[in-house]
């Protein structure tokens, strides 16, 4: 049983300038000169970036971008074999938060991308003790499922998921 | 935007800040310190091209914005600019400087005599420079060369702002001006249109036999020309103004007689320019009438009759008298509702005509709208939809080629004031999404497709629409998850979105049933080419899927404590959340 934060004083980091993409000014009623591509749409990193970088820590009113638990170079993104595969930083090494955050990491990924992508999350190589049972953990889609079906756990990811929506700093 | 861009566009709104403070205090020295040191400055900076053209004008603007006074000398080094590179382009053959010469013809016209127009009189300073381009048309070099790349309609749209902010007496000079040249310079007879006695007959065979017509007399080039620049004055004249001749032996049918020749062969300014005329000083001219029974007794068999330009030239003749309020437009109607209904002249003619009523309903920023001095009746976009709409309706079951019938339905609900369209919803929605999904299998229907759309979405944002939306839900949600994957425009994709978004709202027993049809549509957008449209699927998934329920923030009940500890089989999941329940929360007082 652990009484306390696991960790009370963590290092809050400034908020990245967020980039707008710069998009197309509304062509209609003349008609786009490439109708069937358009090359600054494929998916890439920031994409998936920005679904994931306003993710609350389930301890501190924070994101995990302002925690540096996760930054936009820590995403790789394959299109065409539809992968993802996010590594995130915990930001002590014995942080019984981590499989909490991978499962809130993994739930608004399904919810913002297509089924087919495959998505891998793990913790970055170092940075947890029990680094290889947790990436076991998180990657499994049994006891992620079973996770999920616990209803204060999906209350849980769902404070941490949606509270954005409460604050906005 | 990038670091040298920021830093230009802050000094340049310094710049103009310190002008209107010199300009609006009591010290006169300070705006003439001002103008010395800025304004010359940037004047000669963008005669001499040392800045890139759009930076260059945006300047010029912002620092003519400080003041009548300054704008003025920025009118005039402006004006001095253009006529020389018109010059250049027609007379050495510079075609390269053509884009830089619209540009300054947009920029002149478009933003700076409007600015002026609205901060005092500008009619003088208009009227002389229109003088001075029609002087210029005297010239046959330049006339020759004119319509290349573009430049005749930039240069008829800033005759037409010119004309427009004019006063009546001005417009009479330019007018008075403009019809000596035509008199000199067009190869064709103008006589002709002059005299009373001109032959209305041939004009009815004419009508009947365009080959006739087309075949003598013959126009040049530079009377085409011209006859589109003339035709940009007439188009922006006021009502009030006297059209030339001013001598009372002659006709005054000249005008309409001139552009009734030149529409039949087919030059669409020459349609606007009759259809303007006919709107402000409707004369009985005899040309016209002939012509407008002709049609409604439906003698044209000549298939040459029914080509596009002319089609279009009667839907904007039509759409003059309807603005007017006359009565006479009934015929013009009736003409492009039998092209619709029956296409008995071929599939072009009947596309044309539905295109016509695109024409009559909807705003156009080239003639026949309030800025060009359109008379106007109030209501008219209303009586013409109650008129037009039970006819279409009907039709669209009966009709030959029910895809016209729905294009033309499709222009007149979306061009027609919202309100009306609102009001009549529980009518009209069944017909309009029959429509879209009848339009939606063409790429050339793109347009209209997204106009109806707009239509659907104007009417769930409205509570009245909202209900006749739900009476007949499973069709509105059939079309929506229909073109939910149409490929052919982003902007129906991203809408369609939207509105299934919205209708998350509806009341949970009626979109119930369609869920599991939506979040299969929207799933499938998940994985859509375009970013707007990946990311509106999102949030649509979200609002369905989570659907009316409130998620409850931070209600840990005490008893889900006890439940936690049974439930150990979770192993570590478990056990860190038990630390979180223990721990106070640190969110600021949301416990519930």
């Amino acid at each position: 049983m652990t009484l306390g934060l696991i960790n009370a004083n963590p290092v809050v980091h400034e908020r990245r300038e967020r980039l707008s993409r710069a998009d197309d000014p509304p062509h209609y009623p003349y008609p786009h000169p490439h109708p069937h591509s358009h090359p600054d749409d494929v998916l890439d990193a920031l994409d998936v970036f920005d679904s994931v970088r306003d993710i609350r820590d389930p301890e501190h009113p924070y994101s995990l971008e302002q925690l540096s638990v996760l930054s936009e170079e820590s995403i790789t993104v394959d299109e065409k074999l539809g992968r993802i595969q996010i590594t995130f930083t915990p930001t002590v090494q014995h942080c019984s938060m981590a499989t909490v955050i991978g499962l809130c990491l993994r739930v608004k990924l399904m919810q913002c991308f297509p089924p087919h992508f495959k998505v891998d999350i793990k913790v970055s190589p170092g940075s947890l003790a029990n680094e290889e049972a947790v990436n076991k953990q998180l990657n499994d889609k049994e006891r992620v499922a079973a996770a999920l079906e616990n209803p204060n756990l999906r209350q849980l990811v769902d404070e941490c998921l949606y509270s954005s929506e409460l604050y906005s700093y | 935007m990038d670091r040298s861009t920021l830093l230009w566009k802050s000094t340049l709104e310094g710049l103009i800040q310190i002008g209107s403070v010199a300009e609006n205090s009591i010290d006169r020295r300070r705006s003439l310190v001002y103008t010395a040191l800025v304004v010359e400055n940037l004047l000669s900076a963008f005669i001499n091209s040392t800045l890139p053209l759009d930076l260059s004008l945006e300047a010029l603007y912002g620092i003519g914005m400080v003041g009548k006074h300054q704008m003025e000398q920025v009118l005039q080094v402006v004006e001095e600019i253009i006529v020389v590179k018109l010059l250049k382009v027609c007379l050495e053959g510079e075609f390269v400087q053509a884009d830089t010469l619209i540009s300054l013809l947009q920029f002149y016209s478009g933003r700076i005599i409007s600015w002026l127009s609205d901060a005092g009189d500008v009619s003088e300073v208009a009227m002389q420079f229109a003088l001075h381009i029609w002087n210029q048309m005297e010239n046959k070099n330049i006339l020759k060369n004119i319509h290349v790349m573009g430049i005749l309609d930039a240069l008829m749209m800033t005759m037409k702002h010119l004309v427009s902010v004019s006063t009546i007496n001005h417009q009479s000079v330019i007018l008075q001006k403009s019809h000596e040249i035509i008199l000199k310079s067009v190869s064709c007879p103008t006589e002709w249109f002059a005299t009373e006695w001109f032959p209305t007959e041939w004009f009815a065979t004419a009508f009947q036999n365009p080959e006739l017509l087309m075949s003598s007399p013959s126009s040049s080039v530079e009377d085409l020309n011209l006859i589109s620049l003339f035709a940009s004055v007439i188009t922006a004249v006021s009502a009030q103004t006297p059209l030339p001749p001013s001598n009372p032996n002659s006709s005054s049918n000249f005008v309409s007689n001139l552009f009734l020749f030149f529409f039949l062969r087919g030059h669409m300014p020459a349609a606007q320019a009759l259809a303007s005329t006919i709107n402000k000083n409707p004369t009985d001219s005899k040309a016209i009438e002939s012509c407008l029974s002709i049609l409604s007794e439906d003698k044209t068999e000549n298939k040459q009759f029914f080509k596009k330009d002319i089609i279009t030239g009667f839907a904007l003749i039509g759409k003059g008298l309807v603005m007017r309020g006359d009565d006479r437009s009934k015929e013009i109607i009736q003409f492009l509702l039998k092209l619709v209904i029956s296409s008995q002249h071929g599939l072009d003619a009947a596309l044309s005509a539905a295109d016509g009523f695109h024409i009559i309903m909807g705003d156009s920023d080239g003639c026949l709208n309030k800025k060009f001095h359109a008379v106007i009746k109030p209501l008219y976009k209303q009586r013409l939809y109650s008129t037009l709409v039970p006819v279409l309706l009907k039709s669209m079951k009966e009709a030959n080629s029910k895809e016209v019938v729905c294009r033309a339905f499709g222009h007149v609900i979306s061009d027609a004031p919202l309100t009306a369209v609102i009001g009549e919803a529980h009518k009209i929605l069944l017909a309009v999404a029959h429509s879209i999904i009848t339009l939606s299998t063409d790429i050339q229907n793109k347009d209209v497709v997204y106009s109806l759309l707009l239509v659907l979405s104007g009417i769930l944002m409205d509570s009245t629409g909202k209900e006749s939306i739900i009476e007949n839900l499973h069709i509105v949600i059939g079309v929506l998850t229909q073109l939910v994957s149409y490929p052919h425009l982003m902007l129906v994709r991203e809408t369609a979105i939207q509105c299934i978004t919205s209708m998350s709202t509806l009341p949970h027993s009626k979109i119930y049933p369609v869920k599991p049809q939506v979040l299969k549509a929207v799933t499938r957008a998940l994985d859509d080419k375009r970013r707007a449209v990946r990311q509106e699927a999102v949030r649509c998934r979200q609002a369905w899927s989570r659907g009316n329920m409130h998620v409850r923030r931070y209600k840990l009940l005490g008893r889900s404590l006890k439940k936690v500890w049974t439930e150990m089989v979770y192993g570590s999941w478990a056990h860190l959340f038990i630390g979180f329940i223990r721990t106070p929360r640190v969110f600021p007082g949301k416990f519930v």
